[in-house]
């Protein structure tokens, strides 16, 4: 019983940040209707600038959450500026095309700042495990859970109440109608990417502890689609329900199957759903999509 | 005068959608403009609104140039523009579509709670001239029948407060007597003091409630005059009113 509550914690911590990540590229799907394969390395790119403020700078962990998450979402416009705007006309292979240049780009690019070396992130939170429910659960999970659901209960206020949101979400539905209300229509995308990629920046400095930082963190990618997939692709309530469902799902299984094969699982998870039920989790709301 | 084009063409790559269009709109006018399939009525309100650019040719809007400005900025000057298929927002409720179809007054540089106060009571204003919307305030908008949505796309152009309302085919797929109620309230909005330009393949319908009218055929204006005369002219009976 403690094995099984101990396995869903930790699932669940790893769940929290493929959600991240699948929240970014839903987020940016449902606005510039563009699938980013770049954001697994922009979730690298965020453990690379959080452990730089970390330990090059010396920063506490909030400070640097923060400084790197407004860092990035600088690098987000950059990256929408660059990678989309020009090519938002070409037609979405081009534009995905080009997220993949930016993507094979920064995975070589870090080495060059940062060195090859994988660098040492510290936990975010040190300090004994604490019991819960009778599982001894590292307050760092605990950190993860509660700063994303907080971030999470944030973005639903946010999309619901404030006119900005509002904006952004009217958008996400219609381009051109937006565009007829007296939306500023790209000045919106910039606030999606921003938004994804501070997502992003938060995401890498989750798994930064958990692995070392280095270019393999942006294999995230591969989790974070599955999870899209298997909550609905475009649904962000789905993004969320399908990290979590691939987190817990790859850490049982590496743990009860085979650890070796542990990244398999998620594409096995994947492959079940594109089977059995292609629209994913929440693939039939429509009010949900965005 | 309110709208003024001149000489305005329009490409989608090569194939010619206007060509050489003159058009004008008074104010406290309803212009229609009917037409074909394919004619060029959608494209001509895009070209209105910001959406396509014209590739020559001139927009005026109250004495200024709009041809090459954004959507957004010629929204603020005062033009709404309902499109084609209502356009709901699928995801919003009732209220939250008629509340983003006055977005684009928070922008002006006013106190925002002025702004929301000023929306508050338009918005009762639009209950008052759908009654329906407001019984649906909360529901989404895909769970709208057809009628239901026009009329909610009508009340959000409403509330951008516009000088000009730009309709494009309100009719299209309405049973009836929503047509009919569809054409009584457009003349409401002209006799509230907004002019309109109505674009309609119900030629009969716009031509009976339009000040004016113009036929567009290919691309180009080929009759124009007072609607009751358009109405009683041998060739827009042949094309278009079925003998
Ligand atoms: N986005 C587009 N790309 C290419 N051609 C288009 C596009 N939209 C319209 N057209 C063409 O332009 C012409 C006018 O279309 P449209 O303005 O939609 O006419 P209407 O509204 O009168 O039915 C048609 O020949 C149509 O096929
Ligand atoms: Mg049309």
């Amino acid at each position: 019983m403690n094995t099984i509550l101990q396995l869903l914690f930790s699932g669940i911590a790893m769940g929290f940040v493929y959600a991240l990540c699948a929240l970014g590229i839903v987020l940016i799907y449902s606005s510039a209707g563009v699938v980013n394969f770049a954001q697994g390395s922009l979730v690298m790119l965020g453990a690379y600038i959080g452990v730089t403020f970390l330990t090059k700078a010396g920063l506490p962990v909030i400070l640097s959450v923060i400084c790197s998450a407004i860092v990035m979402g600088f690098v987000g416009v950059l990256f929408e500026r660059i990678a989309y705007y020009p090519l938002r006309d070409q037609g979405s292979t081009i534009v995905i095309i080009s997220t993949i240049g930016v993507s094979v780009f920064l995975n070589d690019g870090v080495y060059v700042l940062w060195g090859r070396a994988p660098l040492f992130f510290p936990p975010l939170l040190g300090g004994p495990p604490l019991e819960l429910l009778g599982a001894r659960v590292p307050p760092q999970n605990i950190a993860i859970a509660v700063i994303t659901l907080a971030l999470l209960l944030f973005q639903t206020m946010f999309f619901k109440r404030t006119w900005l949101g509002r904006k952004m979400r009217a958008v996400a539905q219609d381009q051109d109608t937006a565009a007829l209300m007296g939306i500023k229509v790209p000045k919106m995308i910039d606030f999606t990417f921003a938004y994804s990629t501070i997502l992003a920046a938060i995401a890498g400095i989750f798994a930064a502890p958990l692995f070392f930082v280095s270019p393999a963190i942006a294999q995230i990618l591969s989790k974070a689609f599955a999870s899209t997939v298997v909550g609905g692709f475009g649904s962000i309530p789905g993004a969320i329900i399908g990290g979590l469902c691939v987190g817990v799902t790859e850490t049982f299984a590496a743990y009860y199957l085979s650890s070796a094969y542990r990244d398999a699982w998620a594409f096995l998870l994947l492959i079940l759903f594109l089977l059995v039920r292609p629209q994913g989790i929440f693939g039939e709301i429509v009010a949900e999509k965005v | 005068m309110l709208l003024k084009l001149e000489n305005l063409s329009s490409h989608y790559g090569t194939v010619q959608a206007l060509s050489e269009v003159n058009l004008t709109v008074n104010e406290g006018e309803i212009v229609t403009l009917i037409g074909a399939n394919g004619a060029g009525k959608t494209t001509l309100l895009r070209v209105i609104s910001g959406l396509v650019r014209p590739s020559k040719g001139q927009v005026a809007f109250a004495d200024q140039r709009i041809d090459q400005l954004p959507p957004d900025e010629i929204v603020r000057m005062g033009i709404a523009h309902v499109p084609e298929g209502r356009m709901i927002f699928p995801a919003f409720t009732v209220r939250e579509n008629l509340l983003i179809g006055g977005v684009n007054r928070l922008d002006q540089g006013r106190p925002k709670e002025e702004v929301e106060a000023e929306m508050q009571k338009d918005l009762e204003a639009i209950f008052k001239l759908f009654p329906r919307l407001e019984e649906r305030s909360g529901q989404y908008g895909w769970s709208l029948s057809g009628g239901e949505q026009q009329m909610l796309a009508i009340g959000r152009g409403l509330m951008a407060k516009p000088k000009l309302l730009l309709l494009d085919e309100p009719s299209l797929g309405l049973a009836p007597f929503l047509v009919k109620e569809v054409f009584s309230i457009v003349q409401t909005i002209r006799d509230q003091g907004t002019a309109v330009l109505l674009v309609e393949q119900n030629a009969r319908m716009a031509l009976r409630a339009a000040d004016r009218a113009y036929v567009l055929e290919t691309g180009s204006i080929v009759v124009e005059g007072p609607a009751k005369e358009l109405l009683h002219a041998d060739e827009v009976r042949k094309a278009y009113l079925g003998g």
